[in-house]
């Protein structure tokens, strides 16, 4: 018996051996690559917020789109607003080109136009005339405006710089009321002489109507809706300025 | 006499020198072999058989080799031998087996072993080359992100040029406007002046013909004109005085 456990063993021995001994592991290769930190500036430049353009303001827009009118006329200079159409059309009021002898257009940029043609609307207070250059920025119209919408008034009132009021649109008076044929818009936003013929914009710098005269009751603003504007250049039957004197 | 194994002392305190001398006398060859006894008692037996029945023939019952009931009894002796030893060579080629199959065991995991070794380098290399492009993606995004702040300092920094240079260029246009407003203005007054220069020198021409007429005696044509230019001298100095009314 002793001898069959001895020869087992004997036996076992080797067999076991693989078992108890492993193979002994070698050491694992170690990672020896380092990442350097995130500089705090990249995590902080992509938590920034981009700044807006300038550009794209409602000022930058109306700046660009909004021109100054000289009517040198036979009794003095007169003043007045407008905007482009078309790259050599803009729109204005009828009393801002009335009894002109020279018509002279002033850009935000310094330069100066003349006028080579221009005319005005037999009914409503619309005209339109031509330059002989380039105009800077042709307007896009905007949808109808309620009472309560928010809009800014561009302009070059009392022979100045160009400026912005801001206001909201108080109603909108039906019928024909001040001599225009349609819907006439009251705003609260200032209108001063000079302001005429010029652009009455809403949030996104679209035109919604044009400036024509201040209401002395209320001090409001009085313009021109688009669709009215619309519905004078169809329907105006546009004629030659009159001369001056003749207005 | 009785000696139940080799080399055991019997019951007279004697010591069994020969187990198989003793084996010669008589019917004690029969008894059975105690269960413990060793395999040295098995292998002597049959030679004490065979000396003697060589010896004795015809006497005794169990001492030729022979005969059956010896046979059976030398495999009633030996089956246990016999079992302990099939057990034996069973557990043993079992054991061995297991030993066999474990030792395949072994192989395979010591196999795999080295393979996952091998994998693991293979691992740890790519994750060497892998953190090392991170490492450098890192340091390229640090210095993007320098070149961004750099570039946005001098964004702003433009963006302020831009506005104070688009605020002076209308300053300029404004400025440039008024004074072509005034110009403007300053041509109309010039067209005015010149108009009513005009009417004053029609005037003037007009009295001096007035005056040659008077100092020739021509008196026809001094009456004949004098309305036409009164007339003309009150326009120039109505035109004048609504000048110096306008302008100042």
């Amino acid at each position: 018996m002793r001898l069959a456990l001895a020869a087992l063993l004997v036996v076992m021995g080797p067999a076991c051996g693989p078992l108890v001994s492993s193979p002994g592991p070698e050491s694992a290769p170690s990672v020896t690559a380092t990442v350097p930190p995130l500089s705090p500036g990249a995590s902080s430049a992509a938590q920034a917020a981009v700044p807006k353009i300038a550009r794209d303001s409602v000022g930058r827009e109306a700046q660009r789109v909004t021109l100054r009118v000289r009517n040198t006329a036979c009794n003095g200079i007169f003043l007045g607003s407008a905007f482009a159409l078309g790259p050599r059309l803009l729109v204005t009021n009828r009393h801002v080109l009335a009894g002109a002898s020279t018509l002279q257009v002033s850009t935000w940029d310094g330069r100066s136009l003349d006028v080579t043609a221009a005319a005005v609307g037999a009914i409503g207070d619309l005209g339109v005339a031509r330059v002989n250059g380039h105009l800077p920025e042709v307007v896009h119209f905007g949808p109808e405006v309620h009472g309560g919408d928010r809009i800014t008034v561009a302009g070059y009132p009392l022979g100045g710089p160009l400026t912005l009021t801001h206001g909201v649109v108080v109603d909108r008076v039906p019928g024909a009321p001040f001599d225009v044929p349609g819907p006439v818009l009251r705003i609260t936003a200032r209108v001063e002489h000079g302001n005429s013929g010029g652009p009455v914009l809403d949030g996104q710098g679209r035109v919604v109507a044009i400036v024509f005269a201040i209401e002395t009751a209320t001090g409001y603003g009085l313009a021109i809706p688009n669709d009215t504007v619309r519905r004078l250049a169809n329907e105006g039957g546009f004629q030659n300025v009159p001369a001056c004197g003749s207005e | 006499m009785f000696c139940p194994r080799c080399g055991a002392a019997d019951q007279s305190g004697a010591f069994c020198s020969s187990c198989g001398s003793q084996q010669t006398s008589g019917s004690e060859l029969t008894l059975p072999l105690p269960a413990v006894a060793t395999s040295v008692a098995v292998a002597t037996t049959p030679i004490a058989d065979t000396t003697v029945a060589s010896r004795t023939p015809g006497t005794g019952a169990g001492g030729a080799a022979g005969d059956p009931r010896s046979a059976r009894g030398w495999t009633r002796e030996r089956w246990p031998w016999m079992v302990v030893g099939g057990l034996g060579i069973a557990l043993m080629v079992g054991l061995g087996s297991l030993a066999w199959l474990n030792y395949q065991s072994a192989s395979d995991w010591r196999d795999r072993a080295t393979a996952r070794d091998a994998q693991i380098r293979s691992l740890t290399a790519v994750l060497n080359t892998r953190t090392t492009d991170l490492a450098q993606r890192t340091q390229a995004l640090n210095e993007a992100a320098a070149n961004l702040k750099t570039a946005e300092h001098r964004l702003n920094r433009s963006e302020g040029d831009v506005k104070a240079l688009a605020t002076r260029q209308r300053q300029l246009a404004a400025e440039k406007a008024h004074v072509e407003d005034q110009r403007a203005s300053l041509q109309s007054q010039t067209t005015d002046l010149e108009s009513i220069a005009t009417e004053y020198a029609t005037c003037s021409s007009g009295l001096n013909d007035l005056l040659t007429a008077v100092s020739q005696g021509n008196y026809t044509y001094a009456v004949n004109n004098l309305n036409a230019v009164y007339a003309g001298c009150d326009s120039a100095a109505s035109d004048l005085g609504n000048y110096q009314q306008q302008f100042g």
